[in-house]
């Protein structure tokens, strides 16, 4: 960076770059000229050169954790504890991480393949009933319109069967919403069931709800997720193909408590302020032998 | 660079990367997260990092990581340096060495950072030109604005006293 000489309308930059020290010899000999020359202007000389800072001693006390060495790519300062030196002494602890971030992922990875998968196996016992609905069913149908139709034609046919279901727990939910929540792709979609008002049952003085229904303590080991097979006459044949995960059995536990009470309230000769409505749905649970 | 090289780099440049960032940040442990990352950095790319170009690059590094820490913090507007202010808020140090700390204080963190540069590291306007991504003349013109704030600040302590 060239300057010019040094005279009286620029001696203050170059008071400036002489004490940042970016002049050549002969330019600071010319400054040492002109301060010379200029006596009135040492004060100002002094004053600039004031502001140059005088170097401080700070020792950085952290350097143990900079330090590195090749085979130790991370922190080779800090000693993997023992339960982590499986592998051979050079792992590093970014290998560590690796594996961590590896195995956790393939555990999330399982606990959704569980939890989520919709055929594992058969829990139905050989010979149980099963239950038949008359379901017409057709490709365009969406789960939730299967689920309105069902509730819509089952009512005459499954009702009859509520006394004879021996290996069925007849359980109703409060909402529609209880039957969409259950949903799962068209070709496991489960259930089922009839509409029964509140009269309806209540006029079917036959119905032995205390034997037929246990929802005291049901022994509930799984619970079976139906298929809808359509056939020609318009019989749908329920077949059990998988079972849900325990929590589809947790929430169907509550499910259930749901409705003992619900029922409860129903054969209950308290009178009610609620409206006495049920809808019934049946979910085919297999019952330990 | 070798990782002998490295931690050579680490002996000799570590005390004065940390007192130009402490000199900045006034906060410990955003000094040494700064210290960590500048250091992991050359580490990490130290096949293409020269040994003689080793401490520019640390500083390159440490001046971003400042910009982004004052960027984040929102420090960048810094009071400016004035007889008034000075008289109403700061306390007046004894001697021209603190004094002068406590100006460089509130100078704008970029020109505080050249005037480190400058004054404890030694580097040129060239130099300083490369660290911060500035032209020399920026460098030279930012140094010189710094320079008289702070010989204001003196005079004008001076005259307080």
């Amino acid at each position: 960076m060239k300057h010019h000489t040094i005279n009286n309308s620029n001696y203050e930059s170059f008071f400036l770059l002489y004490i940042d020290n970016e002049l050549t010899a002969p330019e600071k000999q010319g400054v040492d000229a002109f301060l010379r020359e200029n006596p009135a202007l040492v004060g100002e000389f002094e004053q600039i050169k004031q502001t140059k800072l005088q170097p401080e001693a700070i020792t950085y006390t952290q350097k143990h954790v900079l330090y590195r060495q090749e085979k130790e790519d991370v922190l080779p300062q800090l000693p993997l504890p023992p339960q982590m030196q499986l592998f051979s002494g050079n792992t590093s602890l970014k290998t560590w991480y690796y594996w961590a971030a590896a195995v956790s992922i393939g555990i999330i990875l399982g606990i959704l393949h569980f939890t989520t998968n919709k055929h594992t196996e058969t829990l139905i016992a050989p010979g149980m009933v099963v239950e038949k609905v008359n379901i017409p069913v057709d490709s365009a149908s969406t789960i939730k319109n299967i689920d309105q139709r069902v509730l819509a034609s089952t009512n005459k046919n499954i009702s009859p069967k509520i006394q004879t279901a021996q290996s069925h727990i007849i359980v109703a939910p409060l909402k529609d919403n209880d039957v969409v929540t259950m949903k799962e792709n068209r070709d496991t979609l489960i259930t089922i069931i009839p509409t029964m008002a509140a009269s309806t049952i209540n006029n079917r003085e036959n119905i032995d709800l205390a034997n037929t229904i246990h929802l005291d303590k049901p022994n509930i080991t799984s619970v079976a997720i139906m298929p809808i097979v359509a056939t020609e006459n318009p019989i749908a044949l329920v077949e059990p193909v998988a079972a849900s995960p325990k929590k589809g059995l947790n929430k169907l536990k509550a499910f259930i408590n749901k409705i003992d009470n619900q029922l409860n309230a129903l054969t209950s000769t308290e009178p009610t302020v609620h409206e006495r409505s049920i809808k019934v749905v049946a979910f085919t649970i297999p019952l330990k032998k | 660079m070798t990782e002998k090289e490295y931690n050579n780099c680490v002996q000799e440049h570590a005390d004065g990367l940390f007192r130009f960032i402490i000199k900045n940040t006034k906060h410990n442990d955003d000094a040494h997260d700064i210290m960590q990352t500048a250091y992991e950095k050359m580490w990490n790319n130290r096949i293409t990092i020269e040994a003689s170009t080793a401490k520019s690059y640390l500083f390159t590094i440490a001046y971003n990581c400042l910009m982004d820490y004052f960027r984040k913090a929102g420090k960048t507007a810094t009071q400016a340096i004035s007889e008034e202010h000075a008289f109403s808020y700061y306390p007046q140090p004894h001697d021209v060495s603190a004094t002068l700390h406590h100006a460089l204080l509130q100078l704008p963190e970029m020109q505080r950072m050249l005037v480190l540069l400058k004054d404890y590291e030694g580097y040129t306007y060239h130099e300083i030109s490369k660290i911060t991504g500035l032209t020399a003349l920026q460098v030279k013109v930012y140094l010189h604005r710094a320079r008289l704030k702070l010989k204001n600040y003196l005079v004008s302590i001076d005259k307080l006293i």
